[in-house]
């Protein structure tokens, strides 16, 4: 159990995909616009992340190396449409929002980095992997969504909080997520060493 | 005319059975995945479909009330943007169409759908989706400012201040491209409900 703590510690916070590997950048600044998309875009990435995981580590040993690339790659595709089909249908305005950027979930490099982890572990490690690379990035984007729909629109799922007169509009525009994502990025610095810093005395 | 000699490597016996292997499973793999998914997208694509109309249907009895709305088959130009019509029936007459029509916004689409009677004139106009920059599109869906296309028709005009013609509309300060999209929708639509009446006059006068 402390293993697992630990483990899940080591690639949520300090191996955190996004804001350590830098990797799925593209669509954490696109859909962090409001925060019922961030939350279901994280939602849809960790389902991708932990299934392609299993079904990877699964069918590894029968894969010949020379492929192993195509083969991740067409499982996370696969899991990707599964997604896309199953929110075309069950939530189509959020599947309208979300637009080209759960496609590109299945090229990112979190999809990869994940394959080629999920290709040497176990079963159980690779959906522990999943779930941690999928946590790690799903924080991220309720961090983000929560920053840019509040400040940005003065809503929160929609419902209004303050008048939008006051809002910050850069921030609903790229411009604005890649700046707050400078600022997120600089305070994770520091709480990084901080708490190294602590580990160590 | 000698087509040059190309050196294919040659292959031992073990190297062919392992290259034919490796494509074999690749391609097992693909055609699995492949299999599973268009399951799925069977058993799921008629719900897609009902998705797809289910903003217009709603929409409908609010801007043109009628019995029952029919779809209209028609054969548009794509950059029309026009992506369905519907007749709005009463009593086993036609009163008028409703249109869903697509424009571009400043950094997305705005959709619109549109009541337009048979004199070409628009009823009423209400949004049916927007994407791109939430705060700026969203202006754009404000009563008085679609209130204003209600009795008008041929080409609308957005400007900015007062109004010049009965054509005109005031754009919202803030949201010019916003409103312009919304302008280019409901020209859109008036362009092809005109077009519309004008096939069917054609035709009526032919048979």
């Amino acid at each position: 159990m402390k293993k697992v703590v630990a483990f899940l510690k080591k690639s949520v916070v300090f191996e955190n995909s996004a804001l350590v590997l830098m990797l799925g950048l593209c669509p954490l600044l696109a859909v962090s616009k409001s925060m019922t998309d961030g939350i279901l875009f994280g939602v849809c990435a960790v389902f991708v992340l932990v299934s392609s995981g299993v079904i990877i580590s699964l069918i590894t040993k029968l894969i010949p190396d020379k492929i192993k690339t195509a083969v991740c790659m067409v499982t996370a595709a696969f899991f990707v449409a599964v997604a896309e089909l199953l929110l075309h249908a069950f939530l189509p305005d959020v599947f309208d929002s979300l637009g080209i950027y759960l496609p590109l979930l299945t090229v990112s490099g979190i999809a990869f980095k994940n394959a080629e982890t999920a290709e040497k572990a176990l079963v159980g490690t690779a959906a522990l992997t999943g779930l941690a690379t999928g946590t790690g990035y799903f924080a991220l984007l309720v961090v983000m969504s929560f920053i840019r729909e509040l400040f940005g629109n003065g809503t929160l799922f929609g419902m209004r909080i303050f008048s939008e007169d006051y809002a910050a509009l850069v921030l609903l525009s790229p411009a604005g997520a890649l700046l707050l994502f400078g600022f997120i990025l600089a305070l994770f610095k520091k709480l990084i060493s901080y708490l190294k810093e602590k580990e160590e005395n | 005319m000698k087509l040059p000699k190309i050196n294919l490597p040659s292959l031992s016996k073990e190297q062919k059975t392992e290259l034919l292997k490796t494509s074999l499973i690749l391609a097992a793999v693909c055609v699995s995945a492949a299999l599973v998914l268009s399951g799925l997208f069977a058993l799921l694509s008629a719900k897609i479909d009902r998705n797809a109309t289910a903003d217009m249907l709603a929409v409908m009895p609010r801007i043109f009330p009628a019995d029952k709305y029919e779809p209209v088959e028609f054969e548009f130009e794509e950059a029309s943007g026009v992506t369905s019509i519907y007749g709005a029936v009463t009593d086993g007459e036609l009163l008028g169409y409703c249109v869903s029509a697509v424009s571009k916004d400043y950094d997305g689409e705005i959709e619109l759908a549109v009541a337009v009677d048979k004199e070409n004139k628009v009823m009423a106009v209400e949004i049916l989706s927007i994407s791109g920059a939430a705060g700026i599109g969203v202006k754009v869906d404000d009563e008085k400012f679609l209130g204003q296309f209600a009795g008008k028709g041929g080409k609308i005009t957005a400007v900015k201040g007062a109004v010049r013609n009965d054509s005109d509309i005031t754009v919202i300060s803030g949201a010019t491209a916003s409103s312009n999209a919304a302008c280019d929708a409901v020209n859109h639509a008036v362009a092809a409900v005109s077009q519309l009446e004008a096939e069917k006059a054609k035709e009526g006068a032919a048979s």
